[in-house]
This record gives C-alpha cells, structure tokens and sequence, in this order.
C-alpha cells in the first residue's frame, strides 16, 4: 500500500468502503470500452468525407480517446510497459487521423516533405550553411567570453563609476532583441561608414548580446565562493595565486560551467537569427533552397539539423547541470 | 621605534626577493607610466599612413597597457577610493576617445541619419501601431504559454513514466528549435499540408510551442526546490497529492518561480520582433518598412528606442526581483 | 624575553567607522590571551588586523619582533605560523576534511602528500575524529566543523593561535568538544589570542583578560581580577549581562 500515491484520496475512500475496484478501473469496463473505440475509430475511417457530422464525430472520438488513455495511465496497478506502449498508440492513432482528415493529399506527402531528389540538390549549400553556422557560433562564443570575463572582472573591483556602466551595457542588451540589434549594426552602421560584413555584423551582434549574460554568470561564479573561505586560506598563509588555484577556481568553475555551457548552447540557437541579415547560414540556406525548388524538403531537412544538432546539446546542458548540482556540496554555514 | 630583530624570525618571514608588485604600486611609478601611456596615446600612428596591420597592433597594445595600469590601481585596496573613480573615469573617457578617435566613424552624420527629427516625427504612429501589435501578441502567448507550462509541470510532477516520456519529448524538441526556424516553419512549410495560419497565428503558435516549453522547465525547476521529504512529510500528515501540491509545494515554488518567469516575458516580448520575418505587422516590420520608404535608419533607432523603453524596466524588475529572491536565502 | 605579538597604537576605521581606536598590547609566548567585549567593539577587526586579514588604518605590529609591515616581510610565512580559527567555520566545502587538513602544509610549507597525510590524521585523531577524514564538511555537526578547522589550522605547525568566537555558532552541547581541545592546546604552550564569550573556560584557561570597549582596550588583568573585581561600571554592566 506504500506506493499508493497516485490515486486521490476520493477513490481511495471509495474503494476501502465498498471493497471494490471502483466501476471504471475494473477490467471488464476498460475491455469494452476500447472495443466500442476501435469500432468508432474504423467507423470514422470508412466513412471519411467531407461535412459537419463528421467533424463533430471525429473530436468526439478524440475526447473519448484521450479520456481512456488518461483512465489507463492513472491506474497505478497497471505496468509502466503497457502504459508507454498504449501512449505511442494512442499518438500513433491521432496522426492517422489528423492524415486522414487534414491532410488535402496525403498521398504526396513522401514527395512533399522528404522529397531526396530535392534534398539531393540542395545538400551543397546546406552544408555550407551549416558551416556558417558553426563557424558563427564559435567566433560569437569567444567574442562574448572575451567580453564577459572582461566585464566581470572589472565588475569585482566594485567600483562606482565602472559598475555603472558595466551594469548599463548588461541592462541594455538583455533588454534588446537580437535581431534589433543585428539590424542596427547590419543596416545602421554602413550610413556612419563603418562597414562591416554581414558575418562580422552578426558575430558583434551575437557577442556583444551574450556577452552580458555571460558576464553576469562569471560574477554570480565569483559571488559563489564565500568570502569567509579567502579569508581562511589567506589566514592559512596561502598565497593569492594558491588561494585562487585551490579554493576559489574549484567552486567558482562548478557555479559558471553549467551556465556557461547553456549560454553558449542558447547563443548557438541564435545564430539563425542571422539569417535575417543575409548570412547564409543554415536557415537561410533552407529557405533559400525551398524558394527555388518551390519544395518544402531542404527546410524540413534543416529543421531536422537543428534537432539533431541541438537536442542532445539541450541534454547536455541538463546533464552538467545535474552533475554539478549533485557534486555541489554547499554549506552555508 | 627600537626593535630588537630576533634574527632568526627575521630570516623566517623575510622574501627572498620583494615582489615587483610592491614597486608598481608606488605612486611615483604610476604617475610616470601615466605619463607614459598618454605620450603613447597621443602619438599614435594614423590610420590613413601607417599599414592597418600596424595600426592595430600598436592600437591594440595601447589597450592592452591602458586596461593594465588601470587593474593595478583598482585591485589595490589601499588606495583612497577617490583615486579609483578617477582612474576609472579615466579609463572610461580614453576608451570613448580612442572610439571617436579611430572607429572609422563619420560623427558628422550621427545626428543627420541616426537622430533625424523629421523623419522621426513622421514615424512615431506608425511604430506605436507595430508596438500595440507587439504588446497584444506577447500578452497572449506569454499566457497561453504559462498555461501550456504549468498544465505540463502539474502532470510531469505525477511522474507517470509513458507521460513524462512524451513531455520529455516535447520539451527537448521545442528547447531545441530556435523560434525562429519554427516560425519559417509553421508559415512556408505547412501551408504545403494545407493549413494555413496567418502570420499572427504563426507567431501565437511558435511562442507558445517554443516558450510552452522553456515554461513547463521554469515550473518543474520551482517544484522541484521544495525537497522530496517535505512532500513526504505532508504525505505522512495524510494531505493529498493535490493538497500537498497546494498548500506545501506551489507556495514555496511561486517566489523562485515568479522572476524566472519575469524573465521568460522579457525573452518572450524580444523574440516577437521575430514575427517581423513571417510579416507581422509589429514593431521592428513597421520600422523596417519606414527604413526602406526613407533610406534612413531613424525608424530603426526609435524601435529600439521604444523596445529599451517597454522591456529596461522589466529587467530592472527582475534584476531586483531576482536579488530579493537571493537575499531571503534558500526556502526552509 | 621579547613579546611574541606586540601591537602599538593601533588605529583601524572603516570608511567613517572608527573601530580600533589605539589598542597597544604585548603578548608572551606560551601566554593565552582572551578577549571580550560588547558585540561590535572590534575584538574581530582586532585579530585580522593582527595578521593582516585587514590593514590597519595606523599603527605598527611585530611579530617575534618582526614589523609585519615592512615590504621586505613576506605576510604569507607570517600568516602560516598562525593558526586562525573562525566563528563560521570556513572549510572549504568542495574538499573531504583531510583534504581540507592536507591543502595548506602542502601548498605553503611544501611537504609531501604522504607526510601531510599522516599529520592530518593525526591531528584528526587528536581531535577526536579521526573516522571521518574522509567526510566532506555538508556532512559534518558544527562541533565537528569547527574541529576540523582547528585542525586544519594546527597543520601548519603555528606557534600563534588565534580563535575568533570559534564556538558561538555551535549548539552548546557541542561547545564542550571545542573547548576541550582549545584547553589541550594551552595546556601544550601554545600562544593563544581567544575572542570568546565562554566565561567558563576563560576563567579556567586564560592568563589574562582584556576587556575592550568602543575600540580602545578599557581593563586588563588576570580572570580573577577583571571577573571578581572589575574596576569600571562598563566592564561590570558587561560582565553582568554575560555571566
Ligand atoms: N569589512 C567591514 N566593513 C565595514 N565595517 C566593518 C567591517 N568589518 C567590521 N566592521 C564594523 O566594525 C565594527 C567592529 O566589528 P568587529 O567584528 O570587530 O566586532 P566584534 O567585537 O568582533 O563583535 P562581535 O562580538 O559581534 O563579533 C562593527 O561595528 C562592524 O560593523
Ligand atoms: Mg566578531
């Protein structure tokens, strides 16, 4: 009975009081009812068209759907395997649907979106892009690095006039769109005779916006180490370099690195943003390609890019993250 | 003072050598290499005679010098701290100096194209029409979103595992995605499935996806502060799951949560200047056009204007929500 | 003999806040020292200046008849032949307590791990925890804390101890392990300069008593003078708040 937590306590009551699986956790009831569901569901799909009845039936039978699904999930008694499985099912079963109905020809869809011929076509100047991209991402990062630790430093000093401005630039570019911002340099700038290419444009605006962030992060790192802990170690006749080397860095590092690494990741993202100043990189190189083959495949073929480029780098960030925390060992006394 | 040196402590604390730190801090030193480092500056190679790759090099030291002297003195903590703010309006006035001085910039046109009042005056309107455009998009998605993230944390916290397996999912997915390429998407890609949003669809439908996402983190990150045991505590105390969510968990989870979510807004409310690339009439699309009808990047200047306007106090706000949050220490 | 510590007119503000206002002492060796006052009279700002944790504003300090101040004087070799120990601790959270034990002697005085090892867990020994080398402080009670701390201070061989409050953040059942081990110490000859509120042990372990009052040293004697016959009505005020 310890792991009984999901039921609320309202049936829990209603099963101690009547020694009884409550009518719609009983296995008769779920059986049948999935019947008369897949019965509906063939139902709809034989008699596909067009009109309003159909409509109203189809949202009838999703309800009707989810509301089993959610039944079957809340059953604490059932296994974890059944209830995975019953899910991609169910999800499964509402893109047939959304297909069936939605979808004007679905018959062309292999054609549409994951057209190879296309992709084929397009593949030179999506890697290109994607070079760009990458290439974008590492001069931003090191940009605002640069910036950032600049800042942070120059910040510790806890002066009045120099915190100021420091907190002013801060201020100001979480406060700016980035894509602003690309535009007042990429637009702006050349009316002043700076020029500037559109790469260099989008790695100053890139870096200068996260380099604000990043500056903040180095200062909650050099926050985190505890002055009483300097003092100890200075008191232990270690020297600045030491105290810096063995006591400081060590914590400070495990407060930064997580951010850090999520900033540059999040920064990363932003580089599509450069596609709005005519940076090839690997959006404009989509939408490029997509433009001139009047076919939707490299986009799609782009968009899986990010996914796999950014997924496991979002997984990462979450992991360190983890990691550090558990590695953390704060006290605060 | 007569001292009797016991020699051998002597010997015990003596340096072997003292540290050329002890030299620079004198003042005499730095006034000189104050001298110095103006000298150097004033006789800086001009641009327009010397190779580029010279020039900036010797720019570069003179930097490189000037930040030095400036992190000597201000790492020194006995020095008076009026010294300080001297040299640190030193550094700032020579740094804005070397800027005017070597940019390349032509000021002269500053104020003609980048602050041109006429041009200014004309596009006001038009701006302030993008910005309620801007406004009403990011209100709504930003509460379409926190609903979608605080419904998604509410189950994720039941932990049923084929659940969280697809929140998971869309989590990473939508994390993954920048906003941008999901509004490409969603507006040249789906009209081919035959449905068609307009660009304020687009824009509604990509925040809420993407920020939805980001959200349903914020809040899971809040619930998850409140330590395991409390909840057991209250589950031992006989509350329900839905009490001990009420009453133990959401109300320490909201002051953790709030300025997070402040601060989603704010990236929210930026990322909607995004909505100009699927042609939504909003601020920066309006001042875009403007810069194309009067070749002048005036518009330009007043949206960001406008944009520092409505979202500087808004960071100021998280920024003093966020200390408050830090000041009042961890929530047990 | 010379004095171990001298001070001499010691002046320390910060910003506007006057809060040594002349202090002079002389400290023995093998002496302990203790002293007390209302919260705020400077007793902390005192010790660190003593081994210049804060520049004093004015004033001179020798150390074994050494003037700490002067450039050629390398504070780092001062500093290490003084132990100090905090009210809050300070132990390095992100290293095991033996790590924390073994961190300066190897650093600062140069000998090997496995030396530094076997001190450190002699010395954990001697404080009575010698099972827990392996702990990081998250998991240690305050009193065991603040052991390895003193500990930890020990290592480096000092000759000076300075304790500043090192029990008033510890639940009083845990006090008694702290001090013990601090009456050890005295009983062993160390000099010892303690900031502390335990009249108790005060009474039991110092030498003499120095009473300060708004940055200036008002009385000083032995416990049973200062304790039983204090000559100022602010000394007495004190004393009968705290005893
Ligand atoms: N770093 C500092 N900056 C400014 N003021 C300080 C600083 N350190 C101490 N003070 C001030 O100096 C005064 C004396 O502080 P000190 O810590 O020496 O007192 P104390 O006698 O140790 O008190 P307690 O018994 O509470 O520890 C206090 O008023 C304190 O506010
Ligand atoms: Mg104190």
């Amino acid at each position: 009975m310890l792991k009984d937590y999901t039921e609320s306590n309202t049936f829990k009551k209603l099963r101690d009081t009547s020694g009884r699986v409550p009518l719609i956790r009983q296995p008769v009831f779920l059986i049948a009812s999935c019947v008369a569901l897949v019965l509906y569901g063939s139902m709809l799909f034989w008699a596909s068209g067009e009109g309003l009845v159909i409509r109203i039936a189809l949202s009838v039978f999703v309800a009707l759907l989810v509301t089993w699904t959610g039944i079957i999930i809340t059953d604490e008694r059932r296994g974890e395997r059944l209830k995975t499985s019953m899910v991609f099912l169910v999800l499964a079963v509402l893109v047939l649907l959304f297909l069936e109905f939605h979808v004007t020809n679905s018959e062309e869809i292999i054609e549409l979106f994951f057209n190879i011929t296309v992709i084929k076509k397009a593949w030179p100047y999506l890697v290109l892009g994607f070079k760009t991209t990458i290439s974008l991402a590492f001069m931003a990062a090191l940009v605002s690095t640069v910036i950032g630790l600049t800042l942070a430093i120059f910040r510790s000093f806890d002066n009045k006039v120099l915190n100021f401005f420091i907190i002013a630039y801060v201020d100001f570019f979480r406060a700016i769109p980035i894509i602003v911002l690309l535009m007042l340099i990429y637009y702006g700038l050349p009316f002043l005779n700076i020029r500037l290419s559109a790469f260099a444009s989008g790695v100053l605006g890139l870096g200068l916006n996260s380099g604000a962030y990043v500056s903040e992060i180095f200062r909650a790192g050099f926050l985190s180490v505890s002055k009483g802990q300097l003092e100890a170690s200075r008191a232990l006749g270690m020297t600045p370099w030491q105290t810096m080397q063995k006591v400081a860095l060590p914590q400070a590092f495990k407060a930064v690195i997580p951010p850090l690494v999520g900033n540059y990741v999040a920064s990363a993202k932003d580089t599509a943003l450069c596609s709005s100043i005519s940076i090839i990189e690997l959006l404009k190189a989509g939408t490029a390609q997509q433009s001139l083959n009047a076919n939707p495949s490299p986009l799609i073929f782009v968009t899986v890019l990010y996914l796999i480029l950014f997924v496991p780098l979002t997984r990462l960030c979450g992991y360190i993250e983890k990691r550090m925390k558990k590695t953390q060992r704060q006290i605060t006394v | 003072m007569a001292t009797s040196y016991s020699s051998d402590a002597l010997q015990r604390f003596s340096r072997k050598h003292i540290p050329l730190l002890y030299y620079i801090r004198k003042p005499i030193f730095l006034l000189i290499s104050l001298a110095l480092i103006i000298v150097y500056a004033c006789f800086l190679p001009n641009p327009q005679e010397t190779s580029a790759f010279f020039f900036y090099l010797n720019l570069s030291v003179l930097i490189a010098v000037l930040v030095c002297w400036c992190v000597i003195i201000l790492a020194d903590w006995e020095k008076p701290e009026y010294v300080k703010m001297l040299v640190a309006f030193f550094l700032l006035s020579m740094l804005a100096l070397l800027f005017y001085r070597f940019s390349g910039a032509d000021w002269a046109r500053l104020i003609h194209f980048f602050f041109n009042f006429p041009i200014m005056k004309g596009s006001w309107h038009v701006l302030f029409r993008g910005l309620s455009t801007t406004v009403i998009l990011s209100i709504c998605s930003f509460f379409s979103c926190v609903f979608v993230g605080l419904l998604i944390a509410i189950v994720r916290s039941f932990k049923y595992h084929s659940v969280n397996l697809l929140i998971t999912m869309y989590v990473d997915i939508f994390r993954s995605i920048p906003v941008i390429v999901l509004m490409v998407v969603l507006f040249f890609v789906f009209p081919f499935l035959g449905m068609y949003l307009n660009s304020y669809l687009t824009t509604f439908t990509a925040l809420t996806l993407s920020y939805g996402a980001y959200t349903a983190e914020t809040f899971r990150a809040g619930l998850e502060t409140v330590s395991s045991g409390q909840v057991e505590a209250a589950r031992s105390l006989g509350l329900s799951r839905w009490q001990t969510l009420r009453k133990i968990t959401i109300p320490q989870a909201v002051p953790i949560v709030i300025p997070v979510l402040t601060g989603n807004m704010i990236a929210m409310m930026k990322d909607t200047a995004i909505a100009s690339i699927v042609a939504t009439p909003e601020l920066l699309k309006s001042a875009r056009e403007l810069y194309t009808a009067k070749t002048s990047p005036t518009p330009l200047i007043c949206a960001a204007i406008i944009f520092l306007a409505v979202l500087l106090p808004l960071v100021r706000l998280v920024n003093h929500m966020e200390r408050r949050v830090n000041k009042s220490g961890p929530h047990y | 003999m010379d004095p171990i510590i001298r001070v001499e007119s010691l002046h320390k503000s910060f910003r506007d806040l006057h809060v040594l206002r002349g202090v002079s002492i002389e400290v023995n060796r093998s002496e302990v020292v203790s002293f007390i006052g209302r919260s705020g009279s400077g007793k902390s700002t005192l010790l660190r200046c003593i081994n210049r944790l804060e520049e004093p504003t004015s004033g001179e300090i020798w150390i074994d008849g050494v003037n700490i101040h002067e450039p050629y004087i390398d504070i780092n070799k001062v500093r290490a032949e003084i132990g100090m120990v905090f009210q809050s601790f300070n132990l390095f959270p992100h290293m095991t307590a033996i790590d924390n034990i073994m961190l300066a002697p190897v650093c600062v005085r140069k000998i090997s791990r496995q030396e530094a090892k076997e001190r450190g867990l002699s010395l954990l020994e001697k404080v009575g925890l010698a099972e827990k080398a392996n702990e990081y402080p998250e998991k240690l009670s305050g009193g065991q804390r603040q052991r390895v701390a003193i500990a930890r201070a020990l290592a480096m061989q000092p000759r000076i101890m300075f304790f500043d409050e090192p029990t008033s953040a510890l639940d009083p059942e845990m006090v008694g392990e702290v001090l013990d081990v601090m009456a050890q110490m005295a009983s062993e000859g160390m000099t010892m300069l303690i900031v502390s509120h335990e009249m108790g042990f005060i009474r039991e372990a110092a030498d003499r008593v120095l009473f300060l009052d708004e940055g200036k040293i008002l009385e000083e004697g032995t416990p049973d003078d200062i304790f039983n016959r204090p000559q100022f009505p602010v000394t007495r005020d004190f004393l009968g708040k705290v005893l």
